[in-house]
């Protein structure tokens, strides 16, 4: 008996098994399209992406940052700057450019309405040609606090806003603010924008979303000399920003009045000697609960403030000492934090997605030009209270940089 | 420096890959590589990046170069490396009439000059030669000195944003 004979049989069996193991599949149904799952007791964020340099392909992403889920996204057009999440109405507002020819031809701007579930495109509302192209996202559109109007910051380079009635549907009214800027919602009917005098803008719109008063603040800060950054963060009542040379500042509104708080130091002296200061795009954050913010920082000189934070100091509100540091993973251009009592912190972080001893070869051999041929930006998840880091979520589009928390809809509380 | 993050980044790298072996022999490590870096083929790299200046002694520097003193204050893709020159735009696009302004010390003569940052628009960006300094530049309500805007508003090419030039106005007296 040779040895193949011998084998024949076991061989046989074996075979046998493998085709009984491995059935046939089933033919898979055709046409199926996922939706979001309910965002009740999930982190859930979205990041505006403007795509740069494809400026005509802006991006919103939306990421599960428990599980590290990538769970769809939307395309906005031209030079996007940001989305707008509604609380009360599971929809995603979003303004946007797009041109009849690309990048040529007629520019139409609307305000678009995407499906809080299913992503959808539910419908548009045209909006004058004139909306504001900035880097920083932050402060050029919101939602008044009652979710009734929509308010797009314009640029021409005179500058003005939009005014929309979300929930109708239509555009209202354009206003004028001259010598002001970015905007920042106080109320349901009212909102700030930052001036180039040191002052701020106090618009309240009527009912219908015409304007009802403007009205222009004392000189409440300095912008020659140490101009507030427009990565202001809303607590409450108050306004939070802080200033390029390392000043806490906050603004408390009660609607009618704005009151401006002693600024205090991010940095003492001996931080300041050691060039300590501010970095990135949307750089500051706050956990209303526990009343502590979390600012990103870095070591460089004053021109530098712009750079990725390597660090985030996090400050209690209440006496402004520094209580905590977090050494980052990977070097961020933005922060966000969750605000439920598991909270986490985001970090929009550039990776450099080569073995270490190969980014060491280039940075040496080539120079740190063709290393940053290699840099990708990713949303980084830590858990707030430790600073421990949780996961990493990569292949996030051109250029994200706007980091929004998009918590659950709440129920609309009655009007009655 | 402007690109002074990378070497904190590097420093970064460097500190954890400490925790993983030993202090010392990382900086052995990083030793090796740089008395090796003699023997790669690459070092003409070097030599390129480190040439002499193509725009004469007194505009010294590379305008294909972020380091080139004119664009202390810009924030943008080069349109030397895009199709058009410091002060000129690339084919195909205009020149944005309204922009913003940075004053930047020539190393040649000490002087201070005032750049006005021009956009270049029509086209998508450019993508090449990515560029990112900030002497000066003030958020966008501060718009004269604002880096942060995309200063093709406003022009016949509306939005379009494709690079920026770096334009002497004169001397900051």
């Amino acid at each position: 008996m040779s040895l193949l004979n011998a084998l024949r049989a076991p061989l046989l069996a074996l075979v046998s098994c493998s085709s009984l193991v491995y059935a046939n599949l089933e033919p898979d149904p055709l046409f199926i399209v996922e939706q979001l799952k309910s965002r009740a007791d999930r982190h859930v964020v979205t990041v505006s992406d403007f795509s740069i340099p494809a400026a005509t392909d802006g991006r919103v992403h939306i990421i599960d940052t428990d599980t590290g889920d990538y769970l769809g996204m939307f395309s906005t057009g031209y030079w996007y700057s940001g989305v707008n999440l509604p609380r009360t109405e599971n929809i995603l507002v979003s303004p946007e450019t797009h041109f009849s020819r690309s990048t040529r031809g007629e520019r139409i701007d609307v305000v678009s309405f995407y499906d809080g579930d299913t992503l959808e495109f539910q419908g548009e509302v045209s909006i004058p040609p004139k909306r504001f192209t900035p880097v920083k996202m932050q402060g050029t559109s919101l939602i008044t606090a009652d979710d009734r109007f929509l308010v797009v910051l314009n640029h021409t380079p005179a500058t003005s806003v939009s005014v929309v009635d979300f929930v109708a549907r239509r555009f209202v009214t354009e206003i004028d603010i001259s010598g002001c800027f970015n905007i920042y919602p106080t109320g349901d009917r009212s909102f700030l924008s930052i001036c180039g005098d040191g002052t701020f803008l106090q618009i309240t719109l009527d009912d219908q979303g015409q304007l009802s008063s403007l009205q222009k603040t004392d000189t409440l800060f300095n912008a020659l000399a140490d101009p507030l950054s427009v990565s202001g963060v809303q607590d409450g009542k108050s306004w939070h920003f802080i200033s390029q040379k390392g000043f806490f500042h906050s603004f408390l509104t009660d609607g009618k009045q704005l009151i401006a708080n002693e600024p205090w130091s991010l940095f003492n002296d001996k931080e300041r000697e050691e060039d300590w200061r501010i970095s990135g795009l949307q750089h500051l954050a706050v956990h209303q609960q526990s009343q502590q913010a979390y600012v990103l920082v870095h070591q460089g000189p004053p021109e530098s403030f712009e750079d990725p934070g390597t660090h985030i100091w996090v400050y209690d509100l209440a006496s402004g000492n520094r209580i905590n540091e977090i050494e980052l993973e990977r070097m961020a251009i933005s922060i966000a934090v969750s605000q439920d009592s598991q909270a986490q912190l985001y970090s929009i972080a550039a990776n450099f997605n080569l073995p270490f001893l190969f980014q060491m070869y280039l940075y040496l051999m080539e120079g740190e030009k063709s290393l940053e041929k290699h840099l990708k930006l990713v949303l980084d998840v830590y858990e707030l209270n430790s600073g421990e880091f949780l996961r990493s979520i990569d292949e996030i589009g051109n250029y994200p940089s706007y980091i929004q928390v998009w918590p659950a809809t709440v129920k609309a509380e009655s009007n009655d | 420096m402007n690109n002074n993050w990378l070497d904190l980044w590097l420093e970064k790298r460097t500190r954890q890959a400490a925790r993983m072996t030993s202090r010392r022999s990382v900086i052995r490590g990083i030793g090796s590589l740089l008395v090796g870096a003699g023997a790669y083929p690459l070092l003409p790299v070097w030599r390129n990046s480190a040439q002499a200046d193509p725009a004469g002694d007194a505009d010294p520097g590379d305008p294909q170069n972020c380091d080139y003193w004119r664009y202390c204050a810009i924030d943008g893709f080069l349109c030397a490396c895009c199709g058009g020159k410091v002060n000129t735009c690339p084919p195909g696009t205009i020149m944005s009439p309204v922009t913003w302004l940075g004053t930047c010390r020539n190393p040649s003569d000490g002087k201070d000059y005032i750049i006005s940052y021009n956009d270049c628009c029509g086209n998508s960006p450019c993508g090449r030669c990515m560029c990112n300094r900030n002497e000066g530049d003030t958020p966008a309500y501060l718009p004269a000195t604002s880096n942060n805007i995309n200063w093709c508003t406003g022009s016949s090419a509306d939005i379009a944003y494709n690079c920026s030039t770096a334009i002497i106005l004169g001397i900051d007296e």
